[in-house]
């Protein structure tokens, strides 16, 4: 099923947008590419489903990528900001680490179809516990729901189970947040999806995306503010 | 759902053989003499790994949700347990009532309409997995790891309604581990992925904390 998606309507910034004027494909989408992704078991034998099934799923990738950016930004500029303390600040650290290496997973596995990363601004949310808590919360409560609703669209199985390893860690991720601001780690027995127009409209409700990346690649990601 | 023992033939796709479930009449003996969380030695499938399974079908999403709900109700026996025997307090106990009401949603949720957690009460030996706040605490974790690692295995065998079903369980199963990793202290999720394992991995781990079938 197409999900029909304006996105200059929710993505003013054209940070997703282009993702989607992606026209290439790359051999051996994720074969050995992966990094820090593991995934147990023999998906690398899995049946080729040729390149229109690599390409959709390409976008599904840089949509996640996208979403990863924005995640790893945010724990990162925390933590070279330095103005939390204490479990905040080392929350920065590790989901920092776990984020930036699901970013560098993806880039790798995209290769030049890959989305560059857009500029930033958090607008104080990495520099009060409290609300860098509560902002987390939403990020991976979000996350966790947006890689939910693209399991059913991943179109090649091995891309599925990538999915589904990173699915899960986010959703420990919400729990944890949820166990560290004081709320209940799951309010519900069965989690919902968020598909992908909500989601991008959610992100960029929040204006922390400020800018399209620059055409010029540049490895080091951008803090304003 | 199919019960007993079963075996797909396909040309092109390895054999899947499913050995008997979980039934009454099987204690499974959780927690004895060993010092770790213990779930041991029963082997309820041998398979392949997936996504090496057949393609996704409803028949075969019957027989992959029959193993994925066979953890779920040991999830949902162990927690309904422990809340029985009340003696959790504070964090763990809170813990322990909503995972219970959590599991017995996912029992129902992954297809065995009508049966609610208490059906599988008397199954199980949990020992002091389910009143030592540490063994429980350990226990719980392992369990939903375990679950966890087995539903990320399986989402590409399935067909899309039932992998809708199956990605809505599996977030919560992530989010109680953590939670109780989280109430003990620890840095919850420190990993950057998930393994997503075989039916085999997933009956080794079962072996490694101590799930025993009694005759």
């Amino acid at each position: 099923m197409t999900e029909p998606l304006d996105l200059a309507a929710i993505d003013p910034s054209g940070a997703v947008a282009e993702a989607h004027e992606r026209a290439e494909t790359r051999r051996d989408l994720l074969l050995g590419t992966l990094g820090g992704l593991v995934v147990a078991g023999g998906w690398a034998a899995a049946p080729l489903l040729g390149a229109p099934a690599r390409q959709y799923d390409a976008g599904i990738l840089n949509y996640a990528l996208t979403l990863e950016y924005v995640q790893a930004a945010f724990y990162t500029e925390a933590e070279r900001l330095g103005a939390l303390r204490g479990r905040e600040a080392m929350v920065a650290r590790t989901l920092g680490g776990v984020e930036r290496a699901h970013v560098a997973a993806f880039r790798s596995a995209l290769g030049s179809a890959a989305v560059k990363r857009p500029s930033f601004d958090f607008r104080g949310t990495t520099e009060d516990g409290e609300t860098f808590l509560r902002t987390a919360v939403a990020f991976e409560d979000l996350g966790a729901a947006a890689y939910k609703a693209q399991l059913l669209r991943i179109r090649q199985p091995e891309i599925v189970s990538v999915a589904a390893s990173v699915h899960s860690v986010e959703a420990r991720h919400a729990a944890w947040m949820r166990y560290l601001v004081g709320a209940v780690p799951a309010t519900a027995a069965l989690d919902e999806p968020s598909d992908r127009q909500r989601t991008l409209q959610l992100v960029a409700s929040t204006r922390f995306i400020t800018a399209a990346p620059r055409t010029d690649a540049s490895s080091t990601p951008r803090f304003t503010g | 759902m199919t019960k007993g023992t079963t075996s797909l033939p396909a040309p092109d796709a390895p054999r899947i053989t499913v050995q008997p479930t979980l039934t009454r009449r099987r204690l499974l003996r959780v927690g004895a003499a060993a010092a770790g969380p213990v779930l041991a030695g029963g082997l309820w499938l041998t398979g392949v790994s997936a996504p090496l399974a057949g393609a996704p079908s409803p028949e075969q999403d019957g027989r992959v949700v029959a193993y994925l709900l066979d953890l779920q109700r040991l999830e949902a026996a162990f927690y309904a347990e422990a809340v029985e025997r009340d003696s959790l307090d504070g964090d763990l106990a809170e813990f322990a009532r909503a995972a219970a009401a959590h599991e017995g949603v996912h029992v129902r949720h992954l297809g065995a309409a009508g049966m609610g957690a208490g059906d599988d009460r008397g199954a199980f030996e949990f020992g002091e997995t389910t009143t030592s706040p540490t063994r429980f605490a350990v226990t719980a974790a392992a369990l939903e790891d375990i679950a966890v690692y087995a539903l990320n295995g399986q989402l590409a065998n399935l067909t899309p309604p039932a992998r809708a079903r199956a990605a809505q369980v599996v977030s919560v199963d992530a989010r109680h581990a953590a939670w109780v990793r989280a109430i003990e202290g620890r840095v919850a999720a420190p990993q950057a992925t998930d393994a997503a394992e075989d039916q085999a991995a997933i009956g080794r781990r079962l072996s490694a904390a101590g799930l025993r079938l009694t005759p």
